[in-house]
């Protein structure tokens, strides 16, 4: 098995045979682009990209293979791949809805029309891929570009994550994240929800298309089975998120616990996603907000069935260096700053 | 109507941001002038939107300035 190192060291001592202004394609990945993928991490990041796989050719096919990463690639003539998107499986619970944030040109192609092409073939090839029955990307709020492009591409912002980017520089305050999310293949759903934040999700299902029940609930009400919780810890991003399955009578003192696990951790932020499908975890809504958790949004699909998202954060969020795109996108903001969400 | 460089830059006005946008020299080759690959992304879909035309990967190698664009969108405007 090839250590990163190892593969780094290799990558390092292969020239960079890429040479501007040359005629490309574009296509699906195949097997043997694997190396190529690799050299263009190396000649994008150099050794900083903090996940091995993309160094490792073996590994990159490995994960094609699996269907954990559906990759569309710009080759020259010669095979040289100067750019490269993905498709890849990363924290949703389902594992229907996969998320689009990989966009890679090499620096000669870089000012080129590459991206567009990579962008509009993975488009032109979602409702063929199988499996994938959603998509969504987490667009850093640092500039609007990238909300800007993915709304073209028909992605709506459907949630706010504050805070969920670590510092770039001390004092630079940590950044936010819009999701933006486009639905390839879906049903008419049940959408539970308290009447806190009926008014913000109609809104949010009618700006992203999505066919649902609106299932107003009491915030008293449980499920009548046990409390399910499964947490995701993000250490690099101080971050803990809790899946929040379904909540019985002791919902309360299973939320502190995990609250409280997110801090010993040296989280920043501690993000609920409460499976909206069933009554119990929505109708937690007014206590995490009585506990100073905000609501961020809906993330469609991320059980399959919809995510109501809820967070709090240590600091305050800097809401001055949140660029947002929209009209909607800043409704979002307000949203979330409106409904507390810091400690 | 012919589309111009400065009907361009309206058109682009939400793909490139506005600082980069206002200091951008239509002669000279985008990317050396802050255009980013993103930027460019967004700015051939508003095309598609604004003109109904596709940039195609054999026209996306040979336009690099604003000015090229505008030209190509003429030259395929007046084909089809």
């Amino acid at each position: 098995m090839t250590t990163r190192a190892e593969a780094i060291a290799r990558l390092g001592s292969c020239p960079d045979t890429v040479r501007p202004g040359l005629a490309y394609a574009v296509g699906d990945f195949a097997p043997d682009d694997a190396e190529g993928v690799a050299a263009l991490f190396h000649t994008v990041y150099g050794d900083t990209y903090p996940l091995d796989a993309y160094y490792i050719p073996e590994t990159i096919r490995r994960l094609c293979g699996q269907g954990e990463l559906i990759p569309v690639v710009a080759r020259l003539e010669g095979g040289e791949v100067i750019g490269f998107t993905a498709l890849y499986k990363a924290s949703p619970p389902f594992p229907g809805l996969m998320e689009f944030g990989l966009g890679l040109v090499h620096p000669a192609y870089r000012g080129s029309f590459v991206l567009f092409h990579l962008f509009s073939a993975m488009m032109a090839r979602l409702e063929a891929l199988p499996g994938v029955e959603a998509v969504f990307g987490e667009a850093v709020c640092d500039t609007i570009i990238t909300q800007h492009a993915s709304s073209l591409f028909g992605f709506h912002e459907t949630a706010l994550e504050l805070g969920l980017m670590r510092e770039k520089e001390p004092g630079a305050g940590r950044g936010a994240c819009l999701v933006m999310f486009r639905n390839v293949r879906d049903r008419r759903r049940v959408l539970h929800h308290t009447a806190c934040c009926a008014g913000h999700l109609g809104r949010l299902v009618a700006g992203a298309g999505l066919d649902r029940e609106l299932v107003l609930v009491d915030g008293g009400d449980t499920d009548a089975g046990p409390t399910r919780i499964a947490t995701q810890l993000f250490p690099s991003a101080g971050v803990l998120r809790a899946n929040v399955f379904s909540l019985g009578k002791d919902r309360e003192a299973e939320l502190v616990k995990i609250e409280q696990q997110a801090w010993a951790e040296g989280c920043q932020v501690c993000q609920m996603y409460l499976d909206a499908s069933l009554p119990g975890p929505a109708a937690a809504v007014p206590l995490l907000r009585r506990a100073g958790y905000g609501f961020g949004g809906l993330i469609p699909r991320w059980f399959d069935s919809d995510a109501l998202l809820l967070q709090k954060l240590l600091d305050p969020p800097r809401a001055e260096l949140i660029n947002l795109y929209s009209a909607s996108a800043e409704a979002l903001l307000a949203m979330a700053l409106e409904s507390g969400g810091e400690a | 109507m012919s589309v111009t460089a400065a009907d361009l830059k309206k058109v682009f006005a939400k793909a490139v941001p506005a600082d980069v946008m206002a200091k951008i020299d239509p002669a000279q080759p985008m990317a050396a002038q802050g255009v980013d690959s993103l930027a460019i992304t967004a700015m051939a879909v508003a095309l598609q939107h604004a003109y109904g035309v596709t940039v195609t990967p054999e026209d996306g190698v040979r336009l690099k300035t604003l000015n090229d664009v505008a030209a190509w969108v003429n030259t395929v405007k007046a084909a089809s």
